[in-house]
């Protein structure tokens, strides 16, 4: 099959034998009449083609080799070279030598080389010496540019008024930079006359183009390679890499006006005697137009853009650092935290006003590096859910089942030992899903599904934590079968009616199975609750969503970190708790009155909703005669509201968590503890910790 | 609708090159063998661009661009000249005559295309 | 195609631009312009059924603006909101001021899509 470059080469070997049967022809004429131009010219003409069209289709020796005829006879035409005897035989051998050359890339004899030097000797002979340096070998190719790191540069481009004239649109020239890399382009309006003085043929519109590229200066000069002789081109790098800069730096819009030649420096420097934002005083000045100065104002913004993102860029990938140091840092700047309470709360009572305004000044830097310090700890969640992808792989092989597994918002951050924590819990329930939620490939034909299970892992941002989501599009839970089964194990009483959201919630307490057969993944009862034992102690909540038919979404909320808590500060006594806030819902106050009428109970009515409530005081055995009126705190566990009583409620405190001490470790009801700014220690209460020992108590009495 | 090219030289095999190369980037491609054929196509055809090369008997390149460039409707597209290394004088020569760019031969079918994306969209 | 109405009062009208707006038609969009800017004191300019425009018609538009200003007239784009005329708008850098061109005072050129 012949290629477009096969048919190019031939179309140039016909011409070329017509050229030179042609040119055969030319000379013994030009012979005969040596003045005659119109003959010159043919002659020069074919030459020039040959050379020409032969170099476009890879005929390189041919086309060398015609070079220098091209050139005497160029001078023939210019009447510098007399046409003799001699130079009609030196061309007629030439042409008889290209023939040769042309025969001999169809498959001829070879041409002899040597006679072809000589007859280039011949012609060279001929041109006067500073001519026969105009060589045209082969070019030489440019060497591979290397890739280099981003610049940004300044482009300034005012194309000459009669660009229109000559064919050329402007705006593509724009275009082709904006091929390059990423450019702000800001026209320059202030030449555009009024409607009677507007030639309607003339360019009056000039720009300047803020490009950040990798590409070299060159090919941004090489777009306006038609136009740098007419037109105003300039080409200026405002921000490299390498000059490693700072990144807030960069030049004031006078200075950019000035080094732009927009104005100069003297105005400059009278104008900046006053003081009020230069480029306004510029421009109400008129000293500049307002374009202008918008226009040095985007390339001061973007600048800054591009450094501190680099800065950003360069942090990212350097440091590592092990996670002791990192955890060691996290319990100094808790400490820290605890101090600065304790000096927040002396100066509030001290009222002075300089040690107010001290401390409220390391209050803020304080707040901010917590900030900073807990966000160094922070990991993306991505290298967790890619372990995941091989999990879904191998086990969706060996239950013979066809599953995908989908993520989205990998680049979620959390806590790195909130990620470590989260591993265990996220394969129980990804094997779940695939276990017991994804139907194998017949039945999702049958039920008219694709074959292909799905299982999506998302991450996201929800305030203070994160939502993780494992959802799958399989068979749903079955309510019914659930309640059947907790009935047989006896977590609930026949006659109970339970909200499906709640018996979905069955699902997590100890030894609940719904898998009619065990298989090696899953279903032998332990897991779920395992999972939600896991979750709980890092403090954070599960929610459980299912149609039949249709799939499961089980979304884990989580908290950022573990280092500090938001808690709600309540007192009990002389004793200070703290409960985390996320599982706060409200505060009610318990009078007298209410306690009365629930007759013993431990009930309250909400708006008319009854809420089961625990009283701290009793739980703890604290001394003393409770208040007339007390708090309730609601707090929302396992979808079940359900109330602490306190006596009274101090309000929202950062809670730095400080380990319980080894005596302690095994204190019921608790998750550690934390100081508060007097110096003083409050307890963090693990409140679903509390329920359970509530629960059990309950039982023991009954029994 | 395509735009149409004119490809103005008196080589065939470069006509060839030139006209095959733009139509198989959707182009339709008008040929002619010099500055008069040129002209004369001119006067029937509309065209959007105009090729051309500039040694060329009876009417050579830089006075078909002065002659295309004096015909209204064609004052504004885009012309590009074929030109060797060794006339560099011939370049500025061209632009003042109006044409809008060069093609330096010889040249590959991706430079030529290049080119013309470059001044004609 | 270029239509001028006039309204009732005499004080404003609107140019309907349509078809293709490039260099060529250039000559004509600037006699249009100042024929009819001279007539009324306010000139409300329809971009909607614009297809092409080129800078040099840009410009023209941007110095219909600044002929206004001058005499003391008031120049509104309606139709602004055409895709073509937007792209064309933003590709040439005129985005970002109001024609650049403005004092303070002036009231912006770009009113948006009324009409």
């Amino acid at each position: 099959m012949s290629t477009p470059d096969d048919m190019h080469k031939q179309a140039f070997r016909e011409e070329a034998s017509e050229l030179l049967s042609e040119l055969e022809n030319s000379l013994l004429e030009l012979e005969e009449n040596p003045e005659n131009e119109d003959l010159i010219g043919r002659v020069f003409r074919a030459m020039h083609t040959i050379k020409g069209s032969g170099a476009m289709f890879g005929f390189d020796e041919i086309s060398h080799f015609t070079h220098n005829v091209e050139t005497v006879f160029d001078l023939v035409r210019s009447g510098e070279i007399p046409v003799t005897k001699d130079l009609i035989d030196l061309t007629l051998k030439a042409r008889d030598q290209i023939t040769t050359m042309m025969e001999a890339e169809m498959g001829g004899d070879p041409p002899d080389r040597e006679l072809g030097e000589k007859i280039i000797a011949g012609f060279v002979a001929l041109i006067p010496s500073n001519e026969s340096k105009a060589q045209s070998g082969p070019a030489e190719k440019k060497p591979e540019p290397e890739k280099l790191e981003p610049r940004t540069y300044r482009v300034r481009f005012v194309p000459n008024r009669d660009i229109f004239k000559s064919g050329t649109n402007p705006v593509y020239l724009l275009d082709e930079l904006k091929e390059l890399g990423d450019c702000k382009v800001l026209a320059s309006l202030k030449d555009i006359p009024v409607l009677s003085q507007f030639d309607p043929e003339a360019c009056y519109t000039g720009w300047d183009v803020i490009i950040t590229t990798d590409k070299d200066i060159n090919d941004i000069k090489d777009v306006f390679i038609f136009v740098e002789d007419s037109c105003e081109v300039s080409v200026k790098v405002i921000d490299d890499p390498v000059l490693m800069e700072s990144p807030s730096k960069y030049k004031k819009i006078g200075e950019i006006l000035v080094e732009r030649g927009d104005i100069k420096p003297e105005t400059l420097q009278t104008v900046l005697e006053e003081q009020k934002p230069i480029g306004e005083m510029l421009v109400s000045k008129g000293l500049v137009t307002k374009d202008r100065v918008e226009s040095a104002l985007e390339e001061q913004k973007t600048v800054k853009e591009i450094r501190s993102k680099r800065q950003t860029d360069d942090s990212a990938s350097t440091v590592r650092v092990p996670a002791e140091r990192l955890d060691k840092l996290v319990n100094l700047v808790g400490e820290l935290v605890i101090v600065q309470a304790r000096l927040s709360q002396t100066s509030s009572v001290k009222n002075e006003p300089i040690l107010s305004s001290i401390a409220e000044e390391i209050e803020h830097l304080t707040r901010e590096l917590q900030d900073s310090t807990l966000s160094i700890r922070m990991l993306p969640i991505g290298s967790t859910f890619s372990r995941f992808k091989r999990l879904v792989r191998d086990l969706s092989a060996e239950l013979g089942k066809d599953i995908e597994m989908t993520t989205d918002g990998a680049d979620t951050e959390l806590d790195k030992t909130v990620i470590d924590k989260l591993n265990d819990p996220m394969v129980h329930l990804i094997r779940n899903s695939i276990d017991h939620g994804i139907e194998p490939p017949d039945v999702r034909k049958a039920v008219g599904k694709p074959d292909k299970g799905t299982v999506h892992l998302s991450a996201a941002h929800s305030g203070a934590n994160v939502l993780i989501t494992i959802k799958d599009d399989g068979a749903g839970l079955n309510p019914r079968s659930i309640k059947l089964k907790a009935i047989e194990r006896g977590l609930i009483s026949p006659d109970a009616d339970l909200p499906e959201k709640e018996l979905f919630g069955l699902i997590f307490q100890a030894g609940f199975s719904t898998a009619e057969k065990v298989t090696s993944v899953s279903g032998r009862g332990v897991g779920m609750d395992v999972v939600r034992k896991c979750i709980d102690s890092l403090q954070g909540s599960i929610d459980i969503n299912s149609k039949e038919g249709e799939g499961t979404i089980i979304t884990l909320k989580l908290p950022l970190t573990l280092a500090i808590i938001e808690g709600l500060l309540v007192n009990i006594g002389d004793e200070s708790y703290v409960l985390p806030l996320s599982a706060v819902e409200e505060c009610v106050e318990l009078s007298k009155k209410e306690v009365d009428a629930a007759h013993g109970r431990h009930i309250i009515n909400i708006r008319g909703e009854i809420v089961p409530y625990i009283r701290l005081r009793d739980l703890f055995r604290i001394k003393g005669e409770r208040k007339a009126l007390e708090q309730i705190v609601i707090a929302r566990i396992n979808g079940e509201r359900i109330g602490f009583v306190v006596d009274s409620v101090i309000g929202q405190h950062q809670t730095v968590i400080k380990n319980l001490g080894v005596v302690y470790r095994k204190a019921k009801g608790l998750s550690g503890a934390t100081i508060l700014g007097d110096g003083s220690v409050a307890l963090i209460l693990d409140i679903q910790q509390i329920v359970d020992m509530a629960r059990d108590k309950e039982v023991t009495t009954v029994a | 609708m395509s735009k149409t090219i004119m490809t103005v030289d008196d080589s065939s095999s470069i006509r060839q090159m030139v006209s095959f190369t733009l139509k198989k980037e959707g182009y339709e491609v008008i040929q002619a063998v010099d500055g008069n054929d040129a002209l004369e196509k001119l006067k029937t055809a509309q065209v959007n661009m105009v090729i051309t090369d500039l040694n060329m008997p009876n009417l050579d390149g830089i006075s078909l661009i002065k002659k295309v460039r004096a015909i209204p409707s064609y004052k504004f597209i885009p012309i590009i000249m074929l030109t060797t290394e060794s006339q560099d004088s011939k370049k500025s020569e061209g632009k003042a005559a109006g044409a809008t760019g060069w093609i330096v031969k010889p040249f590959k079918p991706e430079q030529l295309v290049t080119v013309v994306k470059k001044v004609m969209k | 195609m270029i239509t001028f109405n006039k309204e009732k009062s005499g004080n404003s009208g609107v140019l309907i631009l349509g078809g293709e707006f490039t260099i060529e038609r250039a000559n004509e969009l600037k006699t249009a312009l100042i024929r009819h800017l001279d007539s009324v004191e306010c000139l409300r300019i329809n971009l909607k059924n614009v297809n092409e425009i080129d800078l040099s018609c840009l410009q023209l538009l941007c110095s219909a603006h600044l002929t206004a200003l001058g005499l003391g007239k008031e120049v509104v784009i309606t139709g602004a909101d055409n895709e073509v005329f937007d792209k064309a708008w933003h590709d040439a850098g005129f985005h970002g001021f109001c024609c650049g061109l403005m004092d303070e005072k002036a009231t912006c050129f770009w009113q948006g899509g009324e009409n």
